[in-house]
Formats: C-alpha cells, sequence, structure tokens
C-alpha cells in the first residue's frame, strides 16, 4: 500500500466515523442569527449555554423557519429575539367553539404568551414523515383522526408550566374549520387561516399549570371526509423539572 | 429565495463541513458548533458568497478559520495533556481501531499541514482548490501536503507497528 493510499484510506474512514448532529447545527445557527453577534466572538462562551439555549427555545420560531423546506412569505430577517410575532388579527378566525365546551377562546393578538412562548407563526409545523419526534421526556403524543376531527393526545409525566400545541391541516377542497375541544379551562384555543392551511392553536394560559395527566386537543373541522396526510402538529412544552420539550408528529396510521 | 438556497445548502454541505472541523479538532462537539457557526457566516452573506463563485469552498475556509482559532483557546493546559499522554482519546486495551490512530497521529502536525493533509486526503480536493480555501499559494499547499502526508504516513506506521506506542 502507497502512502497516499494509507492515507486516503485513513482519513476517508476517520471522516466517515463521524455523524454530525444535524438538529444541533440548526439551532445553534437559529441562535446565532437570533443573536446577531458574531458568533465565535468571546461574548457568546461567557455568556454561557444559558443565553444560548434560552435563545434557541424562545426562537422556535425561528428554528422552524430555518428547518423549513420552502419559507412562506421570506421574512428579511428573523424576528428579534423577545418578539413574539403573531398573525394579523385579520387572520385570526374568532373562535366560535360549541357553547358546551368550557374554554374561553382569545384571538393571540389579545394576549400573546410570554416572550420566550415559540411561536408557530411562520406556519410551517414540523412533524412531517421521516421528521416525527412524539416523545420527548416525561411528554409523549398520540394522534388520531376520527369524524370530530384531528386529535391529539399528550400524556404528560410530569406537570407543564408552559405548552404550546399547533396542529396544522392543508388546504383540501371544502376544508373549514369548525370550533376545537381543548381539555382545560387554561388552555385557550384559536385556528387561524392561512393562505393553504388551516392552524389550530392551543396555549397554556401564561402563569398556569397544567398537571400532570393525559390531554385530548381536537381540532374539528367541516368539509367531508378529506386527505389527512399532509396533517402534522408540532408542541412546545415547559415542564416543572424544567426541561424545555419540543415533541411533532402527523396523523400518519402508526404502523 | 435567499432562505431557500441556503437551506439547499445547509443539506447539501453541512455534513462535510462537520467532517472538516471534526478531523481538524478532533473533537465532535466543537466540531457541529465550528461548523454550524461557519455556515451563519454563509448565511450573513449569501449574497456576496453564491454571486462570487464557490460558497461551498468559502465555507470550508471558514471552519478551517475557525477551527484553528478554537484550538488556539483550547489553551496551554490541554495541549500540554495532549503532548503529555495525548488527551483522553487514548482508549485503552490493545486494540487501537485505525481510526483512532488517524486522528492522534493527526494532532501531532502542525495546523496547515494537517489542514492541507485533511483536504486533500479526506476530500480529495483539487490543489487549487485547497490553495482557495486556506488563502495561501498552490505551491504552499504542494509543500504542506507533502510534509504533512510524510508525517501522517510515519505516524501512521509508527502506531500500527510499534505496540509502545499503538497502546
Amino acid at each position: 500500500m502507497t502512502d497516499d493510499d494509507l492515507l486516503r484510506d485513513s482519513l476517508h474512514s476517520a471522516l466517515d466515523e463521524h455523524t454530525p448532529d444535524r438538529t444541533a447545527m440548526l439551532n445553534r445557527i437559529a441562535a446565532n442569527r437570533a443573536a446577531g453577534i458574531r458568533p465565535r466572538g468571546r461574548f457568546l462562551r461567557l455568556a454561557g449555554s444559558g443565553l444560548a439555549v434560552l435563545t434557541v427555545l424562545g426562537l422556535g420560531g425561528v428554528a422552524k423557519w430555518a428547518l423549513a423546506d420552502q419559507s412562506p412569505s421570506t421574512p428579511a430577517a428573523p424576528p428579534p429575539a423577545t418578539a413574539s410575532a403573531t398573525p394579523s388579527p385579520s387572520t385570526v378566525a374568532t373562535a366560535t367553539a360549541p357553547t358546551s365546551r368550557s374554554v374561553t377562546s382569545h384571538p393571540r393578538t389579545e394576549a400573546p404568551p410570554a416572550t420566550t412562548a415559540p411561536t408557530p407563526s411562520a406556519g410551517l409545523v414540523r412533524g412531517h414523515p421521516g421528521d416525527t419526534q412524539v416523545d420527548k421526556g416525561s411528554l409523549s403524543s398520540t394522534s388520531a383522526v376520527s369524524a370530530a376531527g384531528s386529535t391529539v393526545t399528550l400524556k404528560a409525566a410530569a406537570d407543564l408550566t408552559e405548552l404550546d400545541l399547533t396542529i396544522r391541516m392543508p388546504d383540501t377542497p371544502g376544508l373549514a374549520p369548525d370550533g376545537f375541544d381543548s381539555p382545560a379551562d387554561t388552555v385557550t384555543a384559536t385556528v387561524t387561516k392561512q393562505s393553504d392551511a388551516l392552524l389550530y392553536h392551543f396555549v397554556l394560559r401564561a402563569g398556569s399549570t397544567l398537571t400532570a395527566g393525559t390531554y385530548t386537543f381536537t381540532a374539528k373541522y367541516t368539509g367531508g371526509a378529506r386527505n389527512t396526510a399532509g396533517d402534522t402538529y408540532e408542541a412546545y412544552a415547559f415542564s416543572v423539572e424544567r426541561k424545555r420539550i419540543h415533541i411533532y408528529g402527523n396523523f400518519l396510521p402508526k404502523e | 429565495m435567499r432562505d431557500q438556497a441556503f437551506h439547499a445548502f445547509f443539506e447539501r454541505h453541512h455534513a462535510a463541513l462537520s467532517g472538516l472541523a471534526f478531523l481538524l479538532t478532533a473533537d465532535k462537539t466543537a466540531a457541529d458548533d465550528l461548523a454550524a457557526d461557519a455556515l451563519t457566516e454563509v448565511w450573513k452573506h449569501w449574497d456576496r458568497v453564491s454571486a462570487a463563485g464557490d460558497p461551498a469552498a468559502y465555507a470550508k475556509g471558514i471552519v478551517a478559520n475557525l477551527a484553528r482559532n478554537w484550538l488556539r483557546r483550547q489553551g496551554r493546559a490541554r495541549r500540554g495533556l495532549a503532548l503529555l499522554g495525548l488527551g483522553g482519546d487514548r482508549a485503552p486495551g490493545p486494540d487501537v481501531p485505525a481510526v483512532l490512530d488517524v486522528r492522534t497521529a493527526l494532532k501531532r502536525l502542525p495546523y496547515r499541514r494537517r489542514a492541507c493533509v485533511v483536504l486533500r486526503y479526506a476530500f480529495d480536493l483539487p490543489e487549487r482548490e485547497v490553495a482557495d480555501i486556506l488563502g495561501i499559494s498552490v505551491g504552499a499547499v504542494k509543500s504542506q501536503t507533502s510534509r504533512g502526508a510524510k508525517q501522517l504516513a510515519d505516524l501512521l506506521r509508527d502506531l500500527k507497528f510499534d505496540p509502545e506506542v499503538a497502546r
């Protein structure tokens, strides 16, 4: 074996040995972009992981945007770290939930969640086939499609102090929102109509706690049977163990 | 447009950039961070970079610079460790896998040689491109690569055949 071959083989296999953490990289890029500082600066190192983590998590929306296969209207720059992007009021279909429901509904513009709450404003929800994470830490999720609508069931093994769940339904012929079922008074729901999708959005009110348990969120719609293959959901949560949780999935039958 | 283009760029190149940083620093976590930082720079200057020609080469150049800075920052303590026992990278037991050999051996090369050898042999890039990436002349790439290759090959042979070193 010549030296060249030896080196090439050795270096190629060393390179193959390394598998990058794609998600970590995307998160770091999102954080860098949000921070708007030179990423290699000393500041970030000194500020420590705390700041970085906060920024990353607070900007889940930006991360999603970075992850998105196609950006909707291509914002020129990510929103600043504390901005809580809200859909423009005109797009918020007011909550017209059935009276049997004990949940009050607020358009998101009325009470923006805590500054750290990620926002689904980009309208792109993770959870497409091949890109799912239905369990994380103390939170797990299942989904189902029924005549009543599309449901996401969250099972929390620990109390949640923040929860932000989005169910996204790409437009199909005849699809129209028909309210929602929220499992707790403290969870407010809104539905937003986008040009290409309906976004059902469930948010735990700031300062409230969702005790450990199983909760079912239903996004109702009319328009008859529809193809749900493109439907996705994504949730951000914060548990009492002080763990930031991010899960996402879809409504395809589980194998 | 820009975001889509950048996203496509990320998907295509993030693994290679992280791999480059990994071979240069021998640190998995740092490799991802450095590559992500380099990608951020690419994103910042996307218009200029993509207009000027090869964003991938530009990104590799940034990775090489960031990796060098990172290694400097690791400080004397770590360097002392590395000199003494090559850090904690030496796994116990006689079966030192070939990959570990390369990484420990690579660490002994001066940075520029290491960068040339990695880009030429791990990434199979032509000398011209390596010169562009590192911002040095083709002549320098040639001499650095040949010295680095010889040094690395010697080290690898030592590691392979000398049981004392290989342990």
